[in-house]
């Protein structure tokens, strides 16, 4: 039975990369579906608009959530996930550039189950990874 | 309307107008500093995955993929400080009192685990009290304390004395040092944002730790001194108000 896929909602493609760079170095080996913004994760998430047909019962394990998104923004899209019953139990976890408490603490205030400060240092990036496999995948 | 009032409602207008202009200035700088992160992390994170594979590399590119590397370990090191820098200026300001003896032991030991083979002989005076924001004051002592010591000659025992004396309602907080000191004509750039006497030495050095310092101090209602000679060591003093009566 194949895995159930991570939902990485992320719109800078050298991240979008890394994160899969980074999957590979921690051994995760779910599937990775990438939404550029958050309309289209929520398109995906409930298999209409533009991934209408898709099967609505393949639901990702966890969601990465990058904050700052086009259209609907991190907050926004926390905001949909929670509301809706059949995504609102989903662990999602929040990953930005920010370290600042004020963001943290948004986030936390907005339904996210952890928070992930993008290192700059890859081989941190991929020890961030290891733990969230541990925590959420294993 | 008298000319008292016309004048005081152009100080209200001219003080609304600096507020305004200090707010999109900070919102400006914290937001470069946030946005400068992404591609700084796919410059280190990218040339750290051509670095695994430096077998596949000539001298010459594995040379430059060094220079690569440090200059944006370089640019990250600045950008935590430039934010460093802002959040002392933004956060808010709690009151309590601060044992900054305590803090300069904790600091101490801070540079002592990260500089382990470092011989130093530290004093640290105890009991100087001050009234403030104690997270605050402990990056202030840091980042005086991680100056005295980085600016210590590099095959010498650092030596640095922490002391306090009171002026009117202040307490000075002394940090002298024993180090590489400086020309004391220059003495009135220290403290100024990105204001280094010697480019590049040390290389942890940011150009930003004194101004953080400072930062800080006038945000208690006082400031920094630093006065110094070259090859003589440095005194750095914070200007900080003196703790209530028990």
């Amino acid at each position: 039975m194949s895995l159930a896929p991570v939902l990485l909602i992320e719109d800078n493609l050298d991240d979008v990369e890394l994160t899969r760079l980074a999957f590979g170095e921690a051994g995760i080996t779910h599937p990775l579906v990438v939404a550029h913004d958050g309309a289209v994760a929520l398109d995906w998430l409930y298999a209409r608009g533009i991934h209408a047909g898709r099967d609505p019962n393949l639901l990702p394990v966890l969601i990465l959530l990058d904050l700052n998104l086009p259209k609907l923004d991190g907050r926004e899209v926390m905001q949909a996930i929670r509301a809706h019953p059949a995504t609102r139990h989903l662990p999602v976890v929040a990953l930005s550039s920010s370290g600042e408490p004020v963001d943290i603490d948004t986030s936390f205030a907005s339904g996210v189950d952890s928070y992930l400060q993008k290192p700059v240092d890859f081989a941190r990036f991929i020890e961030e990874m290891k733990r969230l496999r541990a925590q959420w995948l294993d | 309307m008298t000319d008292s009032d016309t004048l005081q409602a152009r100080i209200v207008a001219l003080e609304a107008e600096l507020e305004a202009l200090r707010r999109t200035h900070a919102v400006f700088a914290l937001g470069f500093a946030h946005d400068v992160r992404a591609p700084l992390r796919a410059i280190e994170s990218f040339s750290y995955l051509l670095d695994q594979r430096g077998d596949a590399l000539d001298d010459p590119a594995r040379d430059h993929l060094r220079r690569i590397r440090d200059a944006s370990a370089r640019l990250n090191r600045l950008v935590t400080r430039l934010q460093c820098w802002l959040h002392v200026g933004e956060a808010p300001l709690s009151a309590d009192d601060v044992d900054l003896s305590l803090l300069a032991d904790w600091c101490i030991g801070e540079l002592r685990d990260a500089d382990p083979q470092r011989d130093a002989e530290i004093e640290i005076a105890s009991n100087l009290r001050t009234r403030g924001d104690e997270r605050l004051l402990k990056t202030a002592v840091q980042e005086l304390l991680h100056n005295a010591w980085i600016y210590s000659a590099p095959d010498a025992r650092v030596r640095i004395r922490v002391d306090g004396a009171r002026e009117d309602e202040r307490l000075v907080l002394r940090v002298q040092d024993h180090g590489i000191g400086f020309e004391p004509a220059h003495a009135a750039k220290l403290g100024e944002p990105f204001q280094r006497l010697r480019p590049g030495e040390p290389p942890e050095g940011s150009g930003l730790g004194l101004a953080i310092a400072r930062r800080i101090a006038e945000r208690h209602g006082g400031g920094l001194r630093i006065t110094g000679r070259a090859g003589e060591g440095a005194i750095a003093e914070l200007v900080l108000p003196v703790a209530e009566a028990p």
